[in-house]
């Protein structure tokens, strides 16, 4: 990068913090970016023209964009759109208000750029599909939930989002990094004499949120002034060719919440529980690469048992889609492990159940079980992502706790199996299985 | 790694009680009715001591009671024992929660919700809502508040944990700032999101919506807040003139219409007094029944425009609203239409005028020119922003829509801008879908036609 353009940028976000008011500015360019048209035709707004070169040019993007389809969320007079567009990206602009400067644009331009008016909130539900790029360029310390926000743009986001925001310590970030990030709180006009700016992380805080929200990696591009970048990265870098190491062995997958494999992706938060074994006699979070399909998902919390296996939680990358999700492990010097599957935003649908072969877990005797034992089953008519957590054993009205549920056996009976309570009255019960509202004929179980 | 750890972070780790409540297994304590007392980990005098500060009636038969985050429970049968019919909500369902109801035979309802599902659990509001140490787990703390105010009639008590219960005094000038944490950084637990300075915390809770917020005490690492939907009650006598109201309005359409679905909708009001200055402190108004702080107010020309949050929570449809200052009467009321689709199903172009000199057919254009037309079939809630006005496909500034006349007909004036070429123009009015037939009217354009 040539040094006379770094210092433009410098220049750009030089006004010091909180009393940062371009407005006036503003308003004598009547332009917010630059632009440079193929006649030649060149408009000077607020934005040098080698200013916003040089932040696309740190872009981790390719030059190449055909065939990738890019967001630009807050586009102004769509520099960074136009700009994508040029390299062939296929682009959406949205924005909260028409601006008849991005019309203008776009018109000399003869763009294919799709633009749209649209308040950011309503982003999930605008039916835009995900883009492999997606622009969030000096946007998010204006909306009043920047976690909420990033987690909507990581959730449309296929491959990186690149976000650019005000922070409040461009230049000395680095002096306290071993802090507790924060962010401030603008309730009224405290930022820039503006009454639309919400809040001023620190570099540490957008970079934490960033992660917060969902995204696989975030790296940090640069931080000056009152300006900071990063790019969010929805999938691991590349495997090794040469893995140094033996892949981990999965154990299992479950919902940290629920201990099933579904999950919602309604519940403001989502974590998945992995069980592992590895070789390795150690291993931290920063080397664990979850996938669920192509989206890479960060370990929050990792933890050795005394039986020498590991526990992982990771966060539910956003965005997926409702039905089943292939889930797999590998390590940052290994491949992957096996696969499992977790069902995502599934609906529980059973129209009948049947069950047969209640009996003592240990002993097989049928129709009796011994209190404090194990009871088991073979149940017809669980649906597909049927898990603990969306249908109960149940003993008159007390629900058993379910220690494992079987595959399908080829009549489509699974065995359930379920710890019976210590306390429960001897003599003759009434045992039904239960789900979405269905119950199974009832049987009769004699506890001794 | 070896990343060093700061004296802030040190601090907030040592916040864990994690074990103490372990050790105890309830985290509220009781006293039963037969005698029986929990000991848990907060005592029956903090608790009452809590519960004594909030300013809610001691009798609270009649009103409805929200508990966010009801935990063990006590505040919530604290309230149903004072008479309120109580709804609690947890995110999971506790084993203590429903022991003690059992044991105490409660009506309280008690359901298993996600925060965020609140607004969509079909609940209805609530005269008082309680938001017990809730807010610094959940990620978006903004949000959550905004919800919680649009489910609050009367009263919010927002207790949080806050950085700086003993000395957020000394900051009180500064930008209010929260902490962010991303893992385990607060108490050890993961589900603990931010922790605001004391100043940050009233902030957010007036930027949600609240029309009053006041601060009720601070103890150990958290901080009580009471926020009011209301005003407080208007003096006995009335000294001052009422403000004369020109319009309410929203400050990003200029219309009457209101959406609850953008993520902020404020609300503008232009009024003459004899006053000067104006401040916000001085101003009340009133959406149905909820109040609305004013943010700002600036002069304009002889009068003053105001601009106020859009009270969170009003149901769809037609509400008043009104302004009066501390120590007088309202002003005039207005209405606005709050998530109303307009609807029409034919719509009649009646006359078309220059609105300066009253020629049929024609306007004269210089700076700009002003048709005014009427027109009939139009919605009861059009207004600036829903009805378009056209000369062929070029769209036209709407700055009048009026109120319809005996005929049903409104006025609406438009402007013509300069660069409007001279010669015949189709006009046509559009609203909701529904476009009139068109008139033809001449433009006389100075600038075009020399």
């Amino acid at each position: 990068m040539p040094e006379n353009s770094t210092k433009t940028v410098q220049e750009a976000s030089r006004p010091a913090a909180r009393g940062l008011d371009f407005s006036q500015d503003l308003a004598a360019k009547g332009w917010y970016h630059s632009f440079e048209f193929p006649d030649g035709a060149v408009i000077d707004g607020y934005m040098p023209l080698a200013v916003q070169k040089e932040r696309y040019a740190r872009y981790p993007i390719s030059d190449n964009l055909s065939g990738k389809r890019v967001l630009d969320i807050g586009a102004w007079d769509g520099w960074f759109s136009f700009e994508s567009e040029r390299h062939g990206a296929q682009t959406v602009a949205i924005d909260c208000v028409q601006l008849p400067t991005f019309l203008q644009v776009h018109r000399r331009l003869k763009s294919k750029v799709d633009y749209r008016v649209l308040d950011f909130y309503e982003l999930p539900y605008a039916n835009l599909g995900t883009f492999e790029v997606v622009f969030f360029l000096g946007i998010l310390y204006h909306l009043r939930h920047p976690l909420l926000a990033l987690e909507i743009v990581c959730a449309l986001t296929k491959e990186v989002a690149i976000v650019e925001s005000f922070v409040i310590d461009g230049d000395t970030w680095k002096e306290h990094q071993n802090q507790i990030p924060s962010m401030e709180f603008y309730e009224t006009t405290e930022l820039g004499n503006q009454f639309d700016n919400w809040n001023g992380p620190t570099v540490a805080c957008l970079l934490a949120m960033c992660r917060a929200a969902g995204f696989a990696r975030v790296e940090f591009m640069y931080a000056s002034g009152n300006y900071a970048g990063a790019a969010c990265f929805r999938t691991w870098e590349p495997p090794p060719a040469q893995p140094g190491s033996d892949p981990p062995e999965l154990l299992s997958v479950t919902n940290a919440r629920t201990y099933g494999n579904n999950f919602s992706t309604r519940k403001s938060e989502e974590y998945i529980s992995c069980v592992f074994r590895t070789s390795h006699d150690k291993v931290m979070t920063k080397e664990l690469r979850l996938e669920v399909d192509q989206f890479g998902a960060a370990a929050v919390q990792l933890a050795q048992e005394a039986s020498g296996v590991w526990v992982a939680a990771f966060r539910l990358p956003p965005g997926l889609d409702p039905g089943w999700h292939r889930v797999r492990l590998r390590l940052a010097d290994s491949g992957f492990g096996r696969d499992f599957r977790i069902a995502v935003d599934m609906p529980v649908n059973v129209e009948r159940l049947a069950v047969r072969d209640v009996c003592d877990g240990i002993t097989w005797v049928r129709g009796e079980v011994a209190a404090g034992g194990c009871l088991s089953c073979w149940v017809h008519g669980l649906p597909d992502n049927c898990d603990a957590a969306n249908f109960q054993l149940v003993l008159d009205a007390s629900p058993l706790h379910i220690s494992w549920i079987g595959q399908p056996e080829p009549d489509g009976y699974r065995q359930v199996n379920s710890d019976v309570p210590v306390d429960l009255a001897k003599g003759e019960h009434v045992f039904t299985v239960e789900s979405a509202g269905v119950k199974s004929a009832a049987e009769r179980v004699r506890v001794s | 790694m070896g990343k060093r750890v700061s004296a802030a972070e040190e601090a907030r780790r040592r916040i864990d009680f994690s074990k103490e409540l372990a050790a105890k297994g309830w985290y509220h304590s009781f006293e039963l009715p037969d005698g029986t007392v929990i000991d848990g980990f907060m005592t029956l005098e903090q608790q009452k001591r809590r519960y004594a500060q909030f300013p809610i009636p001691d009798d609270l038969h009649g009103k409805r009671l929200l508990d966010i985050g009801a935990w063990d429970g006590w505040f919530s049968f604290e309230a149903e024992w004072h008479g309120a019919e109580v709804t609690a909500i947890d995110c999971v369902e506790l084993a203590t929660f429903l022991d003690i109801h059992a044991r105490l035979r409660s009506n309280v309802d008690y359901r298993i919700l996600d925060f965020y599902e609140l607004p969509g659990a079909g609940l209805a509001n609530f005269d008082i809502v309680f938001f017990l140490g809730v807010l610094y787990h959940v990620r978006h703390p903004l949000l959550a508040l905004e919800i919680v105010c649009a489910l609050t009639r009367d009263v919010a008590i927002v207790d949080s944990f806050v950085t700086d219960p003993d000395d957020w005094r000394e900051h009180a000038g500064e930008i209010p700032t929260m902490e962010f944490y991303e893992l385990d950084e607060l108490g050890n637990q993961f589900g603990n999101w931010v922790g605001p300075t004391v100043p940050c915390l009233l902030a957010m809770c007036r930027a949600a919506g609240f029309a009053r917020v006041e601060l009720l005490g601070t103890g150990a690492h958290h901080a009580v807040v009471a926020c009011y939907r209301k005003w407080e009650p208007p003096p006995a006598v009335l000294v001052g003139d009422a403000p004369e109201i020109l319009t309410i309005e929203n400050a990003r359409t200029n219309g009457i219409n209101f959406s609850t679905r953008k993520s902020e909708e404020y609300l503008t009001c232009v009024f003459h007094t004899g006053r000067n200055p104006v401040t916000p402190e001085m101003l009340r108004l009133e959406v149905g029944d909820f109040a609305a702080a004013a943010l700002f107010v600036n002069p304009e020309g002889n009068a003053w425009r105001a601009t106020f949050h859009l009270p969170p929570g009003l149901d769809p449809g037609w509400h008043t609203a009104r302004l009066r200052f501390r120590d007088s009467g309202f002003g005039r009321e207005c209405r606005i239409a709050v998530d109303i689709l307009p609807e029409s199903v034919n719509i009649v172009l009646k006359e078309v005028f220059d609105g300066v000199t009253w020629t049929k057919g024609e306007v004269q254009v210089a700076q700009r020119g002003f048709l005014s037309c009427w027109v009939a079939g139009l919605p009861e809630n059009a207004d600036r922003a829903n009805v378009r006005a056209f000369f062929g496909n070029r769209r036209l500034d709407v700055d009048y829509v009026g109120e319809p006349n005996a005929e049903g007909y409104r006025q609406v004036n438009v402007v013509v801008p300069a660069n409007v070429m001279a010669g015949e123009h189709e006009f046509r009015v559009e609203c909701a879908g529904v476009s009139s037939g068109s008139v033809p009217i001449a433009v006389r354009n100075q600038n075009s036609s020399t």
